[in-house]
């Protein structure tokens, strides 16, 4: 269970890589068609990976993370974090999806279809960052279960 | 004004709709438990039920959209707003969903 996790992160590190290359060749004066079609591509691929690799493992292996969370002083981890993150990261699948069908019309270097383009990357990165950013608040909440127990419930001093 | 692709329209539209569609489909699980279960009932798993269904979206809407030929009624400008307003307005109904009724 944890080489999913780390190719879930592996991969939505590359994906993020992959999308700020493409941010910045959609910004070139002459953008290379061949290598932005590809990168588009590669990013597409990369974020279904993303998906794929942190889905099996949020279904097969988070129950236990959660557990130690909710008992810990950080459950929000979970009730926040979490659950923010498990639900924007299919608007950064959308994003990347929706590229290669943006960069193979005929049309695409026009300034304003670049624009889109260069948009859509942008929302990539930033969902792709939200969701990593929810992923490092869901591992410290883990931490926070594991190393410090919540005082009892109703218990006053 | 420059013509978009009749997939470009279709499949950019697509995902504008599929991106709310994921905030309405938080909010539906989240206040009806009933809905909850059914994801989970029927697909093994209410993310993995979420997740057929906005991606089934998408690619569904995507080549019925596509089919209709939208490519000369929709500018780039109004898909571009389109989108990055949907993206926003999902996200952003996400987070605050969770952070006000967590």
């Amino acid at each position: 269970m944890t080489s999913l996790l780390v190719a879930h992160h592996l991969s939505g590190l590359l994906s993020l890589l992959a999308a700020l290359w493409l941010w910045a060749e959609l910004g070139a004066a002459q953008p290379a068609a061949g290598r932005c079609r590809r990168l588009a591509l590669l990013l597409a691929h990369l974020a279904g990976a993303v998906l794929l690799l942190g889905g099996a493992w949020y279904v097969l292996a988070y129950g236990a993370d959660r557990a130690v969370i909710l008992r810990g002083p950080w459950p929000q981890a979970h009730g926040v974090a979490m659950e923010i993150k498990e639900h924007v990261v299919f608007l950064f699948l959308l994003a990347a999806l929706y590229l290669p069908v943006l960069l193979r019309d005929p049309a695409w270097t026009d300034p304003s279809l670049r624009r889109l383009a260069r948009a859509c990357t942008v929302l990539v990165l930033l969902w792709g960052v939200a969701a990593d950013v929810g992923g490092l608040v869901v591992d410290l909440g883990v931490r926070q279960g594991l190393t410090r127990p919540a005082p009892p419930a109703g218990g006053g001093s | 004004m420059t013509a978009l692709s009749d997939r470009t329209a279709g499949f950019g539209l697509a995902a504008a709709l599929a991106a709310l569609a994921d905030l309405a489909l938080v909010l539906l699980k989240q206040t009806h438990p009933a809905v909850l279960a059914w994801l989970a009932r029927s697909f093994g798993h209410h993310w993995i039920g979420h997740g057929v269904l906005i991606v089934g979206l998408y690619a569904g809407a995507g080549l019925s959209l596509t089919r209709a030929g939208l490519g000369r009624r929709v500018s780039p400008t109004l898909l571009f707003r389109l989108l990055l307003t949907a993206m926003a307005v999902s996200g952003g109904g996400i987070a605050l969903f969770f952070a006000l009724f967590d």
